[in-house]
Parts: structure tokens; sequence; C-alpha cells
């Protein structure tokens, strides 16, 4: 997770750099990894450096969940929803886990579901910030949540 | 001093990296090396030392114990977590590891001991043949489509060869987004040469020049892997434009998803690499004709292309003599969910699922009695205990209305609720549908509302019929296998357990 500031001249330079080496979604996905977002004033450089509509842009970003159009604001914390991990309790984690986010609004903890992380012999599975936790529980997760904050 | 800690994603998840940090410090004269994982999930982190026995395991040695580790390695080795030496653990033992073979034991990136352990044969063989005799190879060998659809390699390579084009493509699918299949992953993290070295058999054999590994986000550790070794093999002319000093020029890219399941359906995939939304495209043309920028294009899994070297090392027909008559060669299965030894098993194809859920996973974590096993990922079916003798292989499983898939495996207790995975399989459809063919959109989102109302109570029977109807207008009426094959776990958990819907008595399928 990236912190940098959104900059529309460097995102337009990014834009630029992978019209030759990559496509639309490659160049959104630069943009989403350099900041954390896309920023919906960059669909138009896009469209123009890649050729196509602006709508063409706003279904590709609105297709895939990897992109976003918002800044998360505080630490994601991803439960892994898969059968697998919903095997071993997934669902409970998953519901404390949004218990704790709603009762610490404060702690700026974001909670969202994912669909496998291939941790699927040591679920349930999280993953706090970029770090993937196996055998999770909550107290594991919320440890973590901190040391990733702090 | 060599000792081998594991820096496979999942092995770090439980806490590999610490252990190899306090391990570090402390035996400051030892050569660690970050292996693979060995597919002993329940073991890892599974920290190994060489000896002059060979080498023998520690595990689970979670960053708790790893001090006390280092003391027992600066002393006689004695430790309550000594597994003894690992390649005889009957785990290992009792499997057949051939696209496998060097997971786990390989330094992942280090070229050499690629090589020293038998890698790079296949490509060496496959650089002496024609492109007709490498194709008849694997024909020889009958391998199948690992994806799932079980579709024969040899004859979509033909079909790629026998194209007229400038431009062909190889496009690996590494977007493994079924739960419960990790094979994928653990072979990019732990042997990523044997996939780049397949891909290259494949361009000698197909004519393509420019190949694609499409890997999905949430394997960021496979990412980077992947893309050092391609660093890796460049510098060593196994990929480039003369493949080691040949006239074949092949090079190869990775492409990373944006969280989307559909794009491991193979035509959403091509979209994808394109650069457009993951939209299925209907079928034909065939992708072995028109893929990639309307030019030839193989499509293979990743377990697939990996199961080439073998072949080309060994001889099609020694790969052929293992599995069974129709489903040849060995099958990567990957025991998941709630099971006590969960990991990667290679064996050959007609193992009976009760030896893998049984024998190998030593039945549930929780202890609590086996309930159903999903087969086959999230479009698989849920079998019953009852089934568990059913021989795993593309024929036994299709005939009980089953599928092998990508060769999951997640096993379920007594608590689970099977209403419930059936509403989820619909859920899961609803919300990972590409949205182009409408059984799979809105017949999704029907289905969960009607498993609502059977699980309040409503209309049971009628419901029901209602629910089989819709099934079977998803599985005749869907574009790809995504809408196609979501009414299998809900049909299979129907059939096989009514009473969580609040049914009396089973009634069959019609």
């Amino acid at each position: 997770m990236s912190a940098r500031e959104w900059d529309p001249i460097e995102a337009n330079a990014l834009v630029n750099s992978c019209v030759m080496r990559g496509n639309p979604l490659v160049a959104l996905q630069s943009l989403q990894s350099q900041y954390g977002f896309v920023h919906p004033e960059a669909f138009e450089h896009v469209a123009q450096a890649f050729n196509i509509s602006r709508a063409e842009v706003f279904g590709i970003v609105t297709y895939y969940s990897d992109l976003r159009t918002e800044l998360v604001n505080g630490t994601e914390v991803r439960v892994c929803m898969g059968e697998a991990c919903q095997a071993v309790g997934a669902r409970t984690l998953l519901r404390e886990l949004e218990h704790f986010e709603s009762n610490h609004a404060e702690m700026h903890m974001f909670v969202s579901e994912v669909f496998c992380m291939g941790n699927c012999a040591l679920g349930p599975t999280a993953v706090v910030g970029a770090t993937l936790v196996g055998l999770a529980n909550i107290d594991a997760v919320v440890t973590l949540f901190h040391e990733v904050q702090s | 001093m060599k000792i081998f800690v594991p820096a496979d994603s999942s092995a770090k998840s439980v806490g590999s990296d610490s252990v190899a940090r306090i391990l570090g410090a402390a035996l400051s004269q030892a050569d660690m090396v970050r292996n693979g994982s060995r597919g002993m999930y329940w073991l890892e982190p599974l920290v190994e030392v060489e000896t002059d026995q060979g080498r023998v395991a520690y595990g689970p040695i979670y960053p708790a114990d790893a001090e006390s580790l280092a003391e027992a390695l600066n002393g006689n080795g004695e430790h309550p977590k000594f597994l003894g030496v690992t390649s005889e653990l009957p785990w290992i033992r009792e499997q057949n590891r051939l696209t496998f073979k060097r997971v786990g034991i390989i330094d992942p990136l280090d070229p050499a001991d690629f090589q020293a352990h038998g890698g790079l044969a296949g490509l060496q063989q496959a650089l002496v043949k024609t492109s007709e005799s490498i194709i008849d190879e694997v024909m020889a060998s009958g391998l199948r489509g690992r994806g799932g659809a079980g579709f024969p390699a040899a004859i979509k390579w033909r079909t790629v060869a026998q194209a007229q084009s400038e431009i062909k493509y190889i496009c690996i699918n590494a977007d493994e987004g079924d739960s419960g299949t990790f094979a994928d992953r653990v072979l990019m993290e732990g042997d990523p040469f044997t996939l780049i070295e397949g891909m290259a058999i494949s361009a000698i054999a197909t004519g393509a020049t420019h190949g694609y590994i499409y890997i999905r986000s949430e394997y960021p550790d496979a990412i980077s892997v992947m893309n050092a070794a391609l660093d890796i093999a460049r510098e060593h002319t196994w990929i480039g434009p003369a493949i080691l000093g040949s006239h074949h020029a092949f090079e190869i890219a990775v492409r990373v998803g944006a969280g989307s399941y559909v794009c491991g359906e193979e035509t959403a995939m091509l979209e994808s690499l394109e650069g457009k939304r993951g939209m299925v495209r209907p079928k034909p043309p065939i992708p072995a004709l028109s893929g990639l920028f309307g030019k030839p294009t193989v499509i293979n899994n990743v377990m697939t292309i990996a199961a080439v070297p073998y072949i080309l090392a060994h001889g099609g027909d020694s790969y052929a003599a293992i599995g069974t008559e129709k489903s040849t060669g060995t099958s990567v299965y990957q025991l998941a969910g709630n099971i006590a030894q969960g990991g990667i098993v290679e064996l050959g194809f007609g193992v009976s699922l009760r030896h893998l859920v049984e024998h190998f996973g030593a039945g549930t974590r929780s202890g609590a009695p086996l309930r159903a096993v999903q087969v086959g990922g999230p479009l698989g079916a849920y079998l019953s205990a009852g089934q568990l003798d059913v021989a795993m292989d593309y024929e036994s499983l299709t005939a009980i209305d089953a599928m092998l898939g990508h060769g999951g495996i997640v096993v379920f207790d007594e608590t689970v609720n099977m209403a419930q995975q059936a509403r989820f399989a619909m859920e899961f459809c609803a919300e990972e549908s590409c949205g182009k063919c409408t059984p799979c959109r809105i017949g999704s989102i029907r289905g969960v509302e009607v498993i609502d109302l059977m699980i309040r109570g409503e209309n049971r029977d009628d419901n029901r019929e209602l629910l089989v109807d819709l099934c079977e207008v998803m599985t005749d009426g869907s574009l790809c296998a995504m809408g196609g094959l979501t009414p299998m776990p809900v049909l299979s958990a129907l059939n096989k357990f009514p009473e969580d819907f609040g049914l009396s008595q089973e009634r069959t399928q019609p």
C-alpha cells in the first residue's frame, strides 16, 4: 500500500510509460499500485493514450475489483471467504472482525472479503495490509493490525 | 551447515520469515537456502538441515520454537520436533512426484541447482527434435489439460502448429482462483524454471514467439519469483532471441490479474491480457486458431505445461504408463479445508478420494466426522461421506456428476450447512459473473433468492422444482463454465443433503 499522494502530472507520465509495452489495464494497475487508487480525473488521459473511449476506461475500472477510485482510509484487513477457509471458520472470523471494525472506528480498520489467497491448507486466512496470516484468529489478526498501524 | 527454511507464501503465513531471521542470527556460520514448500503444510514452517544421512526435517517450527531449534542445531541436533529424514517420511515417499520433483528441494532461483536436479533435460531433447516429433511425444504421453476441461494438450498444440500466422502466442493460465487449489502457486514459488522450460518446449513445437503468464494478483510472491526467474532464464538464454543458441526465439512476460475470478476462463483471460474487461468470448473461433489479438494461441494451465519437461526428458510412453487408461500420468491433488494434514499430493490418476482424505489427509482437522468433500473448486460437486471410494480421474468423477477440476479437495466436517454452501455457490457466481450471458448473470441472483426462500421454509417443494429448473437453464444456456457449472455444487448439495434445505426425503435429479 503506497502512501504517495495523487499527482496528476506524474500520473499522466506513468500512463504514457505503459503505452508501448502495456495496455489500458496495465496502466490502470500501475496507477493503483502507485497511489492506492485511480483518480477518476485520470480516465480521460488513459482513454486518449490508448485510443479508447472514456466509457471503456470506466468499464475496465469498475469491472476489476483490484481497481479502486477512492483511497482506503486506514489499514485493509481482507478475510478469505473461499470454501476451504469457510470449512475452518472463516465466516466466524469475518463476523468478529466486522464487529471489531465497527466498535473501533477510530482505529481505521477496513475489513473486506477476498476469495482465495491460495493458502487453503492453512486456513482461516486473512491479509493484514500486505501480510498473509495463516491459521488466523481474531487475536492474531488484531495484534498484527496494531503492528502494521504503528 | 546448510539449512532450508521455506519462503513459500503459505509457510510465511505461519511465520517462516521470522524463523529464518532468528535461525540466521543464531547460526551465522550456516548457509541458509530459502526453498519452496515440500507441500506438507501442517508441518510448516518445516526447517530442514543437511546431514550425513540426507536432509532431516523439523516441524512445525513456529517463531517461538526457533531459538530452541537453533540451540539444538548448535549441539547434537536433538529437538522434540525432529521428524527424521525428509525424503523417507511416508507422506513424501508414497507420492510419485514428477511435476513437483524439485519443489521444496532446490533453491527456486538457482539455475545450477535446477540443472543439477534434472532441469533443462526436456528442453535439450526438444531442441534436437522436429516440431512434429515433440507433439507426437506429448500425444503419446496422453497429457490432458489440468485446468479442468481435460482436453488433450497435443491436439491443441498441433492445431496451433499447423495454423499459418507470423505471430503465435502461448498463454499460461496461472489465474488459479479456485478455492482449495494452490498447486500452481506452490510450483511457481518453488520451481519457476520448470514452467519456463515447459513453455519454451511448447514454443519450439508450435512456432510461438511470445508467451504470457497470467498470474492472479492474490499471488504477489509467485509474481515476484516468476519475474526474477524470467530474468535469470534470459541471462542463460533459456528464453530470448536464440533459445540455447538455436534459431528459436521466444520471449515471456508476466501479466497480473486484477481480482476477477472469471478471468481464469480462457477467453476471459485473453480479453484481460488485451487490457479489456474480462468478458467471455463465444467459441468458435477456438483460441488455437484465433486467440490473443486474433492470433493462434496455445492456452495451457500451469500444471499442464509443467508436466511437459518430464515428458520430453523421459518419453511420452513412460508418462502414459502412469495413471489410468484415459487419464494418464500424475495429477497434483491439493488437500485443503478442514483437514488434519493438508498439502500437495502428486500421484497417478485413479487413486481413491478416500485414500487421499483419510490416509494422506488423516481426516478432519477438527476431529469431528467428515460430512462433505468438495472436489474441483467452487464449481465442483459436493460429495457425501458415502462417496469417498470414487477414483480420482476425469472419467470416474464425471460418472457420478462431479469433476476433477484443478484437483482441489476441500473437506468439511459435520458442522457444515449445505444449504448455506449452495447459497454461497450462487452468490459467488452472481458476484463474479462477467455479465455477458443471461443465465449466469441473472440466473445466479434468482438462485440465491430461491435458496433463501427454501432456507426460510417457504414452499420448499415448489421451490426445489424451481431451483432444479433454473439449474438446468444455467447448465445448458450459459456461455462458459462459470454459469454452466455453478449448478454442480448447488444440485449436489440439494440432492445429497436435502435435510439441510428442510426437505424430508431425497429425490433423484431429473
